[in-house]
């Protein structure tokens, strides 16, 4: 497995057993360039990083699962998932996300800096890669809420 | 007068879960959602703590917190920064210019609470 993928389920278990007390379980994965494109539906969180590694990260979450973690979180549940809050929550998840991979590749020697997350929501946003070396995607199960999401990363590392 | 801490974040999820987690204290959260509206809060209305993110747009956490130590007003104010952004350099630069305590982010209650009764007093709020 490639460390982008590793470090990427590590940091999808870390945020959702801290901050929502949930296990997150890697149901599928795939690596490659070749089937990079990913297309969500909902809501999704992207964090953009650069430095000697470059690329970005995007977390799609359905709208009802998006809800549920606020309300999880916050103690009441968003009208929709169109909302500021909701938007706010899956951000600050892709920050987290983002911020923990970043941790993990700096240590290895690949450092970067993080820009702040950027939220998109709609029946189908694609993902594709520019100039990406690595493409990882993660699809994640969490048994408790009967909900999964996926979590697609491009990078490319600088020699 | 209750304990005013200042939350400089662009995340009002932060906000609300910070307001969430001192809510059974005698305390004030004000909010700030980038570092410049964090320092003219923070001469406003100097509060007892801030709690200061790193990632934000408009002015990041680092700059805020130099401008923060810079001033007479604010100098003395202790800073707790929490941030996703947790890597070596960030906590070794964020120490250097004065703050006395890094969380990152993902954080639990208990470690807010536990790094903020450090630094003020959590009176509980009376009956």
């Amino acid at each position: 497995m490639h460390f982008i993928c590793d470090f990427t389920q590590k940091a999808v278990a870390e945020v959702c057993s801290t901050m929502f007390t949930l296990k997150a379980t890697p149901v599928a994965s795939g690596e490659g360039l070749e089937n990079a494109r990913a297309e969500f539906s909902g809501i999704v969180g992207s964090v953009s990083f650069a430095g000697k590694i470059s690329g970005a990260v995007y977390i799609g979450l359905s709208d009802a699962l998006a809800c549920t973690l606020a309300e999880r979180l916050l103690g009441s549940r968003p009208a929709t998932a169109n909302s500021p809050e909701v938007a706010d929550l899956i951000g600050e998840i892709a920050n987290m996300v983002s911020g923990d991979m970043k941790r993990r590749t700096a240590e290895i020697g690949y450092n970067g800096l993080l820009a702040p997350p950027v939220v998109m929501h709609g029946p189908s946003i694609v993902v594709e890669p520019r100039e990406a070396h690595i493409a990882a995607y993660n699809q994640f199960r969490i048994p408790e809420l009967n909900e999964e999401f996926g979590v697609q990363v491009f990078a490319k590392l600088q020699a | 007068m209750p304990t005013k801490i200042l939350s400089i974040d662009d995340s009002r999820m932060v906000h609300m879960v910070i307001t969430k987690t001192l809510k059974p204290f005698d305390v004030e959260v004000l909010t700030a959602v980038n570092g410049q509206e964090g320092i003219e809060k923070a001469a406003q209305s100097v509060p007892n703590l801030i709690i200061l993110d790193a990632t934000m747009p408009v002015m990041n956490g680092i700059e805020c917190l130099e401008t923060l130590k810079k001033h007479e007003a604010t100098r003395a104010i202790p800073v707790i920064m929490l941030s996703a952004d947790s890597g070596k350099e960030n906590i070794d630069r964020a120490t250097q210019l004065g703050a006395l305590q890094f969380i990152p982010k993902p954080f639990t209650g208990d470690a807010l609470l536990e790094a903020v009764r450090k630094y003020v007093d959590l009176p509980a709020k009376a009956a």
